[in-house]
C-alpha cells in the first residue's frame, strides 16, 4: 500500500465515531454543564445545583428538582440518538425544547465515568445507575432520593488524554462553567441556580460562586449575578415588532453605566447563543453615549417564530442562523437606542444627608499650614512642593467683584420696576423691602409710590403687618449726627468706654474664640446664598455651608460690644408705639402667650412703661430711642448700608422687656446686646422669595439680583470677615464642610 | 411677669461627630438620589465655587427633593456644544445625511481592494456620511478623488488621514454590522467630542451669574445632560436640604 502510495479507506470503529463526535459535543467542562442544565430546564426543574471539583475535570454533579426519568428508560437514556423531545424530522421546525439531538448524555458517557440517580414523582424510590461507552452497567438499583435527577459525571475525558492535558488549570474551567451557569440563572430568573465548589479551598463563601433564590426578579439577579451597580443603572426593553414576529426583551445598562469588558447575555427562543453582528452593532449604539473604551451591559432575549430559526448548525447549538437578520439587527438596534434615550435619569450619586459639622478644636496642620503662608512666604519658596490640579484654589479672598462698589445704583435699577407692582399684598412687603435698600436720594420718590401702593392694599388686607406703614426709615442724614455730638473739627465724637463689665464682655469673645473658624471667615470667598439664612463660602479647597442668621447675630453682638455707646442713628419718620408693636408680638404665635399670662392689654401697658422707665439708659449706650409717651423713635444703625428686618420688631420689643435680666449690669448690657443683635440678624423671612418657592426659577432672572442677596453679600460677610468666631459654633452646625476640591475631583472623575 | 418664648433663631444640631476625627467628605449619612431632567430645568444658581464648578439649589416640590448640586462648568459646557455640534452635522433634523462641504483642491486618496469594492458597491454608506467621490472610480490603480468632505471636518494638515481613517471605518462597518449601523461614525464622532471639548469652558474661568443660568438652561435641554462628551458626570448632588430642614424644625 506504501509502495503504491494509494491509501486504504477503512470503515472506522463505531467506539472511534462516538469518541469524535463525543469531543465535539462536550469540548470541556462547561458544554456539559450548558447540556445538562438545559436538559434540567427541560424537565421542568426549579432548582438546579452544580457541584464540582477541581474546574469540573474531576467531579461534576447536577442535581435537579425536575420530573425525572422512568426506570424503563433508564436502560436506553445514555444511548445515541435516543431522545423524549423529537420524533420526527418535521418537529425540528417547531423545536421549542432545548434538546433534540439525544447526544448530550451518549456523548458525555463516552469521554467519562457517568452514574443517574433519578426519581419520578409516582415512583416509591429513586434509581441509580452508571453508564459507560452509551451503555448501562448493570441495570438500575434502587436507591433513596428526591423528585429529580442527578448527574455525575467523574473523570472528564479520561480516555482523552492529548485533551485532557489541554486544559491548564482547574480555575480556567470552574471560571467557564460559572459564566455559563450566571448567564441561564439570569435568563430564568425565578428559578434557583446554585454553582458550588466542593475542593478543600473553598473559600469564605463555602465554595459557592452562582446563586440566585426562588422567585426573585430580573433586577435582583442582575445586581447578584454582575454588581449592584450595573442593577441601579438598567433599563427594561420590552418590544414586539408585528413584520417580523419578533418579541424582544431585555435589561440594558443606560449611558451613566459602563464596564470594562462588553457583556453580552443573548437568547434566542430561550436558547443561549451567540450572534456576532447582534453584538457588534449594539456596541456601536453605545459607542456614542459611552465614555471612550468602556462597554455596555446587555441582555436580551429575543423571540421569533420557530420557523425562522435553524437550530441545528453546530452540534453544541451554540450559533443559530435565523432568516431576515439585517432586519431582526436594525429593529433590536433601534429599540435598545430609543430606550437609551428615553431614560431621563443620572446615574445614582450617594447624597449626604447629614454632614459632619467642622471639629472646634484646632486641627494643628491646618492653622501650622496658614500662618506659614502668612509669616514666612519665603522660606516656603526654597522647598517648591507641586501644587496640583485639584488643590488648586482658583479664587483670591481679597478680589472683591466689580458690582460691590455699585451696590446703590444697582439697588436703583432694580427697585423701580417693584415699586409698580399691582398692589397685593406682597407688594407692599416689596415697597419695604425697596425702601430698606435704597439710597437716601430715591426715598422720597419712593416714599410716594408706597403710600399709593399702600392705600388701596389696606383695603384689600387686614394683615396685622399694617402697621409696618408707620415707620419706615429716614437714614440718618450728616444733620443729624452734626445736631448730636461734633467735636471741633467737625467730626463726630468717640466715646471712650472704661465700663468694666462691657471691658469684660469684650474680653470673653476674644478668649472664646475659634481660630480655625475665624481664619476660615476671613480668608472666605463668598460663593452664593442659598436662602437669607444660608449662605455658601470657600475657603482654601473646601466649601462651606454656613448659617448666614447665626453668624450675623454674632456680628452684630460683637459690633454692639466693640462700639457700646457710639452707634449712629436711624431716625424713624414716624415714631412706632411700643404699646401697638407689643399687641402685635403678643399676637403673633412665637409669643406663646396662653390666655393664663393675663390679658394682652395689660401686658402690652407693662412693656410701655418698663420700657419707657429704662429708655435713658438704652437711648445713651444702645442708641435706642424711646420717648417719654412710650414710642420708638429711632433705633441703632450697626452696621452701614445694613438694614434690619423690621417685622421682627414686634418679638423684638416683647423680649427686650421680658428676656433681658436688668439686675446686674454686666448681664444686662450682655442680655440687651444679645436682644438687639437676634433683631437685626439675617433671617429667611426676609423677603418673601424664599427658595422654596414652587415656581421655577431658572428663568427669572432679576431674582439673582434680589437686594437681599445683594446686602448679605457684601455688606453682612464682608463684616463677616473680622468676626471673632465663638468656640461653639464649632460644633453647633454653623458652619458646615460640604465639599474639598480633591474629592469633588474623584466624583466628576478628573485627574 | 409672663414668660414670652420666642424661638425664631434656629438652632441645628447634627449628630455629634468623633470629634477628633478630621471632617471629611462622604461622612454621615447618605441617601440615594437619581437626578431626573426634570429637576435640571427647575435649577438656581447660588453662585461659582472656586472658579471650577457652579453651585446651585433645587426647590422641593411634590414630586422633588430640595437640594444642593455642583455643576462641573467644563463637562456642562462640553455636552453642550457637543450635542449642538452633532445637530448641526446633519442636513435635516431627521439625523440621516450629514452635511457636505465641496473641497476647493480635490484629495486623491488610495484605497485597499476591500476599500474599493466597498465604494462601488455600497456608495450609499460613504454618502450619509457626506463624502463625494469624483464619478470616474479608479478600479485598477484603487484611487479615488475625494471632491467633497463632511462639513464638520476643518481643511487641517491632517484632513487626508482622516478621510482615510473614515473610508476604513465606514467599510470595517460595512462588513462587520453588513452596514446597518446608522449612527455616527465613530471617526467623526471622536472629532466632534474633542472639539466640543476644546472651546468649551474651562477650570479656573470666572463666570457670572447670568452666564452659569445660561449654561443651566442649555444643559437642561440636552440629550444626555448628566455627562460631558467623554462619559465623566456634570452635575453632583451635595446635600439634601429637607433633612437639613426637618432636623431644624424637630430641634427647634
Amino acid at each position: 500500500m506504501a509502495e503504491s502510495g494509494v491509501v486504504v479507506i477503512k470503515r472506522l470503529d463505531e467506539t472511534v465515531v462516538n469518541r469524535i463526535a463525543a469531543g465535539e459535543v462536550i469540548q470541556r467542562p462547561a458544554n456539559a454543564v450548558k447540556e445538562m442544565i438545559e436538559n434540567c430546564l427541560d424537565a421542568g426543574s426549579t432548582t438546579i445545583t452544580v457541584s464540582l471539583k477541581s474546574g469540573g475535570l474531576k467531579m461534576l454533579q447536577i442535581s435537579d428538582n425536575g420530573h425525572g426519568i422512568r426506570r424503563e428508560d433508564m436502560e436506553i437514556v445514555c444511548e445515541r440518538f435516543t431522545t423524549s423531545k423529537l420524533k420526527e424530522f418535521d418537529d425540528l421546525k417547531t423545536i421549542a425544547t432545548f434538546g433534540f439531538r439525544g447526544e448530550a448524555l451518549a456523548s458525555i458517557s463516552h469521554v467519562a465515568h457517568l452514574s443517574i440517580t433519578s426519581r419520578t414523582k409516582d415512583s416509591k424510590c429513586g434509581y441509580k445507575a452508571s453508564y459507560l461507552d452509551g451503555r448501562i452497567k448493570g441495570s438500575p438499583r434502587p436507591t433513596a432520593g428526591n423528585t429529580g435527577t442527578q448527574i455525575t459525571v467523574e473523570d472528564l475525558f479520561y480516555n482523552v488524554p492529548t485533551r485532557r492535558k489541554a486544559f491548564k488549570s482547574p480555575s480556567e474551567e470552574h471560571q467557564k462553567i460559572a459564566d455559563v451557569m450566571t448567564r441561564y440563572a439570569l435568563h430564568n430568573s425565578g428559578k434557583s441556580f446554585t454553582l458550588r465548589k466542593t475542593d478543600g479551598d473553598s473559600g469564605p463563601s463555602g465554595g459557592v460562586s452562582v446563586r440566585t433564590q426562588l422567585g426573585s426578579s430580573f433586577v435582583t439577579n442582575i445586581g447578584t449575578l454582575f454588581g449592584s451597580k450595573v442593577a441601579k443603572e438598567v433599563i427594561e426593553v420590552k418590544h414586539y415588532d408585528t413584520q417580523l414576529q419578533l418579541k424582544t426583551f431585555g435589561y440594558i445598562s443606560n449611558a451613566n453605566c459602563s464596564m470594562k469588558k462588553f457583556v453580552f447575555l443573548l437568547f434566542i427562543n430561550n436558547r443561549l447563543v451567540d450572534c456576532s453582528v447582534l453584538k457588534k452593532s449594539l456596541d456601536s449604539v453605545y459607542q456614542s453615549y459611552l465614555p471612550k473604551g468602556s462597554h455596555p451591559f446587555v441582555y436580551l432575549s429575543l423571540e421569533m417564530p420557530t420557523n425562522n430559526l435553524d437550530v441545528n448548525v453546530h452540534p453544541t447549538k451554540h450559533e443559530v442562523h435565523f432568516l431576515h437578520e439585517d432586519e431582526v439587527v436594525t429593529s433590536v438596534q433601534k429599540q435598545v437606542e430609543a430606550s437609551l434615550l428615553s431614560c431621563d435619569s443620572s446615574r445614582t450619586f450617594y447624597m449626604q444627608k447629614l454632614l459632619p459639622t467642622n471639629t472646634s478644636k484646632p486641627t494643628g496642620e491646618n492653622t501650622k499650614e496658614s500662618t506659614k503662608d502668612t509669616t514666612h512666604p519665603t522660606k516656603d519658596k526654597q522647598l517648591p512642593t507641586r501644587v496640583y490640579d485639584h488643590q488648586l484654589v482658583r479664587t483670591d479672598s481679597k478680589l472683591q467683584k466689580l458690582d460691590s462698589f455699585l451696590l446703590k445704583s444697582k439697588n436703583k435699577v432694580v427697585e423701580e420696576p417693584k415699586i409698580v407692582v399691582k398692589p397685593c399684598a406682597n407688594s407692599l412687603i416689596n415697597v419695604v423691602n425697596a425702601i430698606y435698600f435704597s439710597s437716601a436720594c430715591l426715598y422720597e420718590h419712593i416714599a410716594a409710590e408706597y403710600h399709593s401702593c399702600f392705600k388701596s392694599w389696606a383695603c384689600h388686607t387686614t394683615h396685622p403687618q399694617y402697621l409696618l406703614h408707620q415707620f419706615f426709615f429716614r437714614p440718618s442724614t450728616p444733620d443729624d449726627i452734626e445736631s448730636h455730638d461734633k467735636t471741633s473739627a467737625g467730626l463726630p465724637r468717640k466715646r471712650e468706654i472704661r465700663l468694666t463689665s462691657v471691658l469684660q464682655l469684650q474680653d470673653e469673645v476674644k478668649q472664646k474664640s475659634n481660630k480655625d473658624l475665624c481664619l476660615v471667615l476671613h480668608d472666605h470667598t463668598f460663593v452664593g446664598c442659598v436662602e437669607p439664612e444660608l449662605a455658601l463660602i470657600q475657603h482654601q479647597t473646601k466649601l462651606h455651608l454656613v448659617n448666614t442668621g447665626r453668624l450675623s447675630e454674632q456680628l452684630f453682638y460683637q459690633i454692639l460690644l466693640q462700639d457700646f455707646g457710639n452707634f449712629a442713628i436711624f431716625r424713624l419718620t414716624e415714631a412706632a408705639p411700643i404699646y401697638e408693636l407689643a399687641m402685635l408680638g403678643l399676637n403673633s404665635e412665637e409669643s406663646g402667650w396662653t390666655p393664663a399670662d393675663g390679658s394682652k392689654e395689660k401686658l402690652a401697658k407693662y412693656v410701655v412703661n418698663f420700657l419707657v422707665e429704662k429708655a435713658e439708659m438704652l437711648s445713651d449706650y444702645f442708641c435706642l430711642d424711646i420717648t417719654k409717651d412710650g414710642m420708638i423713635s429711632g433705633i441703632p444703625m450697626l452696621l452701614k448700608q445694613y438694614n434690619p428686618p423690621l417685622h421682627g420688631l414686634p418679638t423684638f420689643v416683647m423680649r427686650l422687656a421680658t428676656e433681658v435680666d436688668w439686675e446686674s449690669e454686666k448681664s444686662c448690657f450682655d442680655t440687651v446686646c444679645k436682644e438687639i443683635a437676634r433683631f437685626y440678624a439675617v433671617k429667611n423671612n426676609f423677603t418673601d422669595s424664599d427658595i422654596f418657592s414652587e415656581e421655577p426659577v431658572v428663568v427669572e432672572t432679576d431674582s439673582e439680583w434680589s437686594p437681599w442677596k445683594q446686602m448679605v453679600e457684601h455688606v453682612v460677610f464682608r463684616a463677616l470677615r473680622d468676626v471673632i468666631v465663638p468656640m461653639t459654633m464649632g460644633e453647633d452646625g454653623t458652619f458646615l464642610q460640604l465639599a474639598n476640591l480633591p474629592d469633588l475631583y474623584k466624583v466628576f472623575e478628573r485627574c | 411677669m409672663p414668660s414670652v418664648r420666642v424661638d425664631n433663631v434656629t438652632v441645628f444640631r447634627p449628630q455629634q461627630q468623633n470629634t477628633t476625627a478630621h471632617p471629611t467628605f462622604f461622612q454621615g449619612i447618605y441617601t440615594e438620589v437619581k437626578l431626573t431632567k426634570e429637576v435640571l430645568t427647575k435649577l438656581k444658581v447660588i453662585g461659582q465655587f472656586g472658579n471650577k464648578f457652579i453651585a446651585c439649589s433645587v426647590g422641593c416640590t411634590t414630586d422633588s427633593r430640595g437640594m444642593l448640586l455642583l455643576v462641573d462648568q467644563h463637562a456642562a459646557h462640553e455636552r453642550v456644544r457637543l450635542e449642538s455640534f452633532i445637530s448641526d452635522a446633519y442636513e435635516s433634523s431627521k439625523r440621516i445625511n450629514l452635511k457636505t462641504s465641496k473641497l476647493e483642491s480635490k484629495v486623491e486618496i488610495n484605497l485597499t481592494k476591500t476599500q474599493t469594492a466597498a465604494v462601488r458597491n455600497h456608495p450609499e454608506v460613504f454618502y450619509t456620511c457626506g463624502l463625494r467621490f469624483d464619478s470616474d472610480l479608479n478600479t485598477e490603480d484603487d484611487l479615488v478623488t475625494v471632491n467633497s468632505i463632511p462639513s464638520l471636518l476643518t481643511t487641517s494638515g491632517t484632513l487626508k488621514e482622516t478621510i482615510e481613517n473614515l473610508i476604513e471605518e465606514r467599510t470595517q462597518a460595512l462588513y462587520v454590522n453588513r452596514g446597518v449601523s446608522d449612527s455616527m461614525s465613530p471617526v467623526l464622532f471622536q472629532l466632534l467630542c474633542s472639539k466640543a471639548c476644546h472651546g468649551a469652558i474651562r477650570f479656573g474661568d470666572p463666570l457670572a451669574l447670568e452666564q452659569c443660568t445660561e449654561l443651566l438652561t442649555a444643559l437642561s435641554k440636552c440629550d444626555f445632560p448628566f455627562q460631558c462628551a467623554h462619559g465623566r458626570p456634570s452635575v453632583m448632588p451635595l446635600l439634601d436640604l429637607n433633612t437639613l430642614k426637618t432636623k431644624k424644625k424637630r430641634l427647634n
